[in-house]
């Protein structure tokens, strides 16, 4: 999602659902006296929510220019501009001049860590919040799925069918490896099988690792009805803590959000009772939102389909086993580096003139700039990240 | 003699850091495997393993956040000896040195062993080994214990402030679970500090350290004195070493004996 447009922060704060749910839950946790910080504090109502909660002072922080201006404007209008510093930039260049009691953030995507924005929060507890008794809204959030059968899958049907009688077999396959996002409701009559928790984030408790690497999920659905599944939906569960839930499940009130669907290239015509087993890999890509491949398998049959999503500018589908699941995640950097471990030779030619090995690798760019760098967290991220100079 | 079964397990370690840790040995059986089945969090290894051997399956799905973790090590040690019954040639691949603070590697291996077959652990590169390194230390001059930070705490274990100390996962004290990097609520520490104190002075400088876990990347050392330990940074992946405080004490009765033997060496 791009954040830098007044549309966006709009939706956000107009999404009752939502902005009530965080209200309810600052006015909870900000005591009289905290110091809070707003990790892509956005429109700011999330500081202003702090503020009224009594906190004496609130850090906001926000990437985007614009929304940084429209935080500025709100906390002006509200006369509040001795309680909250609204900051433009990164919390992870941020320098402040003391610890807080309270982070909050509504970091959530869809599914949750989709937007890659819960690394940020992570970072800055690591660096800001009170070692003891350091509090974070939201407490956690699960990432839940089910298989669904939906209207969905229309588009890649319609570019199936020859409109206009032109070849349009490219686009279907393009747009089942693209997430359908936001805002594409699915009803709870579509689920084909009961939902399942996929993976959870507990602020608190996460290590930084865990936004680093990939995040894996696995699950077997039981079918509970006859069905043609198009789709896994996804959604998220989240605690904000002080008993304050927040959720964009299909059987809850409407949101911006709506749900996340891992689209199939083909419907699937399931039978109840039969098992629908899915795995999902999202991982990081700096910056932007998480890369997701996902796959299929029925009563443990072959693998239905590989999706990955990315692959939808020109790049080849990658269709089937052969592909292989994880070639879709593997960074040059890590193919590099693997190849240095098992090379003696190779290793002491890096050892002895590090460009010229990389050079000779084909090894460019964020990849090798990240490992001249030396900066281990920097080296982790290319770790991570594909595509781009290789 | 009883007779091996068909079907041997192989454990090796990928070292702290995959890059300039893997030992020729280890690479060469990862090689050689019928199948390797690995638990590694690194994409570095990852990638690496399946450049060796094209039947290489991760046992990191295996852990989910319903399920405890004692018994997703067990599930391992099952997927393993599973593929070592089958009468396979099995490399099973873990983070660092195999058999350090890893609990199925140790496992399966002396089930593999219980049911018959031949099964071997390779040693990796430790944490410790890395430690010995970075600060610069040889625990043959002055002996070094080394304990769990939490199991410290909580038992009699035997501390001599003439050696060294090493007191694993301090980042975590008290805390059940693990996250290598992660932070934790560490309300214990008061109690470790007070019997630090019973042993050293609390202005001892000791020394926070954290291998470097990515290749060409410095450790971190920081050193403080017991005392700073409260507010010191610390990560799960926290060590604490702590340097000997006091000389050691001669043992004049040993001198002695050895001296009325004729064994005294000059």
């Amino acid at each position: 999602m791009n954040y830098d447009d007044f549309l966006s922060h709009r939706a956000m704060v107009r999404d009752a659902v939502r902005t009530t749910a965080f209200r309810n839950a600052i006015a909870a946790e900000v005591k009289e006296g905290d110091v809070v910080l707003d990790v892509g504090a956005g429109s700011g109502v999330l500081s202003l929510f702090a503020a009224q909660a009594g906190a004496a002072r609130v850090y906001a922080v926000e990437r985007s220019p614009t929304a940084t201006a429209l935080a500025r404007h709100l906390v002006a209008a509200n006369g509040l501009e001795k309680t909250i510093t609204v900051i433009e930039g990164d919390v992870r260049q941020l320098q402040l001049p003391e610890q807080v009691d309270v982070i909050v953030s509504e970091w959530m995507g869809t599914l949750g860590i989709d937007e890659n924005m819960y690394g940020a929060v992570l970072w800055a507890r690591d660096h800001f919040l009170k070692p003891d008794g350091g509090r974070i809204v939201p407490v956690s959030v699960t990432a839940m799925a089910a298989p669904v059968s939906t209207a969905q899958r229309v588009d890649a049907a319609f570019f199936a069918e020859r409109p206009w009688g032109i070849e349009m077999g490219p686009l279907q396959e393009n747009t089942v490896n693209d997430l359908l996002m936001s805002r594409r409701r699915v009803e709870p009559g579509d689920l084909a099988a009961k939902p399942q928790a996929l993976w959870k984030h507990t602020a608190l408790a996460d290590g930084p690792e865990t936004v680093r690497g990939t995040t894996r999920g696995e699950l077997t659905f039981k079918i509970d009805r006859k069905s043609e599944t198009t789709a896994l939906a996804l959604w998220f569960e989240a605690d904000l803590g002080n008993g304050v839930a927040l959720s964009n499940a299909p059987d809850q009130r409407d949101t911006h959000w709506g749900q996340m669907l891992l689209p199939l290239v083909s419907p699937l015509s399931l039978a109840k009772g039969d098992a629908v087993h899915v795995e999902i890999d999202a991982w990081p890509v700096s910056p932007g939102p998480l890369m997701f491949a996902w796959k299929w398998r029925v009563n443990d049959g072959p693998n239905t389909q590989l999706n990955t999503t990315g692959q939808h500018h020109g790049a080849p589908q990658m269709q089937g086993q052969e592909a292989g699941f994880d070639a879709a995640r593997r960074s040059p950097l890590s193919a590099f580096l693997a190849g240095l471990a098992v090379d003696a030779d190779r290793l002491a030619g890096f050892l002895a003139d590090p460009d010229a090995a990389m050079a000779d690798a084909g090894l460019e760019g964020k990849y090798a700039d990240a490992l001249r760098s030396q900066d281990a967290e920097r080296i982790g991220m290319a770790l991570f990240e594909t595509g781009g100079a290789a | 003699m009883s007779e091996t079964k068909k079907g041997r397990l192989v454990v090796v370690g990928t070292g702290l850091r995959t890059t300039g840790h893997m030992t020729v040995e280890a690479i060469a059986w990862i090689k050689r495997a019928d199948v390797v089945l690995y638990v590694v969090g690194d994409p570095v290894a990852e990638e690496m393993i399946a450049a060796l051997n094209s039947n290489a399956i991760s046992l990191q799905t295996l852990y989910s956040s319903d399920t405890k973790r004692i018994d997703t090590y067990n599930l391992m040690v099952d997927k393993i000896l599973e593929q070592v019954r089958d009468g396979l040639e099995v490399c099973g691949v873990f983070y660092g040195h195999p058999g350090v603070f890893v609990y199925p590697s140790h496992e399966a291996v002396k089930k593999a062993r219980s049911e018959g077959y031949s099964a071997v652990m390779l040693p990796g590169i430790s944490a410790e080994d890395c430690l010995f390194a970075d600060i610069g230390t040889d625990p043959a001059t002055t002996g070094c214990s080394s304990y769990e930070a939490t199991d410290w705490l909580f038992n009699l274990r035997p501390t001599e402030p003439a050696s060294a100390m090493v007191l694993w996962q301090i980042g975590i004290l008290g805390n059940e679970g693990y996250n290598p990097g992660g932070r934790y609520p560490t309300p214990m520490m008061p109690l470790l500090i007070a019997k630090l104190g019973q042993y050293y002075p609390l202005t001892h400088k000791v020394a926070v350290y954290e291998a470097a876990v990515q290749f060409g990347c410095t450790p971190t050392i920081t050193w403080v004195p017991i005392s700073g330990l409260a507010t010191a940074m610390l990560t799960a992946a926290s060590t604490l070493y702590i340097p000997p405080a006091t000389q050691s004490v001669p043992d004049h009765a040993v001198h002695q004996q050895a001296l009325a033997m004729g064994v005294m060496p000059e």
